[in-house]
């Protein structure tokens, strides 16, 4: 029978390697994870420098103030692309606007 | 079913803005120089945020930042967020790092100083950078793109815009409001009775006796995608506004003109644009998304997929 001050030792040893292992999975699984996210949107941001704005971005009216100031939903069905709620229907009345290549 | 706005007679404005012919029609005629008003106002808003050609637009100094996040508008961080998007939901079909493949293309000024004919050219064929490239960061209000790369936001912004206009000009104004920017169209509030008809053409300044087709809308957006009118001509070769970003060159599609009818402008702008790219598969793509469109081949046959016109109304 070993003497308690070895099993101590044997113990703590554990424990450590124990904590070695779940600190470099930590490492990797966040590192996995970083790349996943910055994949899946785009807009991370880097230690670059910022270069001034000339003119200062203060305009009140650009404060989203309907939901198409915000980006459409990209989960939704239809990869995002949303069908309108009725399809055009063919008429023989007089146009009031015209849709063309521009 | 939707509501109906019966309150007056509708009205209208036409004038030129962001390089293209502008109209609203209000279902409350006489509040239409209130319309005008809040429709010029979100439009120069626009045209000062994302304008490639304006030295003073926040996409110029993205894209003169040399690399670094350069601080924008939030209207512009929008604008890029939905490009980005535009390119995410095409597998990268719509893609805003088109602008110096255009550049190369001829595409350098505003389209109305661009020479329509001109000595050959040497076209540079190979993939665009790539949205990917693109970083945005909504809180610190910054863009960034590598030294090199430009942004073109033309195939989304025009659509944002006139989705924005049309609901900034409901909000002022109540009722129906349609706003067609050229070939794309926003619609916001209750339509008049019998709904929006609007005509759909190649070009949208072509003459009433055009081909085309007169379409009944309620809601939602319409946008038109076309080769044949911002189109110009080097040596012997045609070019246009399209970029195919897997080689940065004018697309050779199948198809000349694709209109689109979806939810907003926004969406239908990104299926039409992306459409004229996919060329014979645009079809079976757009008819799976559901979104109701019209596809004129270069011989000129129309195609018809997605329920579009399948009803007439009197």
């Amino acid at each position: 029978m070993a003497p308690p001050a070895t099993n101590r030792d044997t113990g703590l040893r554990r424990i450590s390697r124990t904590t070695r292992w779940l600190a470099g999975g930590a490492v990797a699984l966040m590192g996995v994870v970083s790349a996943v996210a910055a994949y899946a949107a785009p807009g991370k941001s880097s230690g670059e420098p910022t270069t001034p704005p000339t003119t200062p971005p203060t305009s009140s009216a650009t404060t989203p103030s309907n939901p198409l100031t915000s980006v459409p939903d990209t989960s939704s069905r239809n990869g995002g692309l949303q069908p309108p709620s009725q399809p055009p229907a063919r008429t023989h009345r007089s146009p009031s606007a015209q849709s063309g290549g521009t | 079913m939707t509501d109906v706005d019966v309150g007056s007679e509708p009205a209208s404005a036409t004038f030129p803005a962001l390089g293209t012919t502008v109209t609203v029609l209000v279902t409350r005629g006489p509040r239409l120089t209130v319309a005008r008003q809040a429709l010029e106002s979100q439009l120069d808003e626009i045209d000062r945020a994302c304008s490639r050609f304006r030295s003073d637009s926040d996409l110029t100094r993205v894209n003169d930042g040399e690399g670094c996040r350069v601080r924008v508008a939030p209207l512009l961080i929008t604008a890029v967020e939905v490009a980005l998007r535009a390119a995410r939901v095409t597998g990268g079909d719509v893609d805003p790092t088109v602008g110096e493949a255009l550049r190369l293309v001829g595409y350098d000024r505003d389209f109305a100083s661009v020479a329509r004919e001109g000595p050959p050219i040497q076209l540079r064929v190979g993939r665009v950078p790539g949205w990917q490239t693109v970083e945005v960061d909504r809180t610190r209000q910054t863009v960034r793109v590598p030294s090199g790369v430009l942004l073109d936001l033309g195939a989304t912004a025009k659509a944002l815009a006139a989705d924005l206009s049309a609901n900034a000009v409901h909000d002022r104004v109540g009722g129906g409001v349609l706003v067609s920017l050229g070939g794309d169209l926003s619609i916001a509030g209750p339509p008049p009775a019998g709904g929006w008809c609007v005509r759909v053409t190649d070009d949208h300044a072509a003459p009433p006796g055009a081909p085309g087709e007169t379409v009944v809308l309620e809601a939602g957006g319409l946008a038109t995608s076309s080769t044949t009118v911002r189109h110009w001509t080097r040596g012997d070769r045609g070019l246009h506004h399209i970029i195919d970003p897997a080689t940065g060159c004018s697309t050779e599609s199948c198809w000349q003109t694709v209109s689109v009818a979806a939810a907003n402008c926004v969406d239908a702008n990104v299926a039409s644009t992306a459409a004229i790219v996919r060329g014979e598969a645009a079809a079976e793509w757009l008819a799976s998304l559901q979104m109701p469109a019209r596809l004129v081949r270069r011989d000129g046959r129309v195609f018809h997929v997605g329920g579009w016109g399948a009803t007439e109304r009197l």
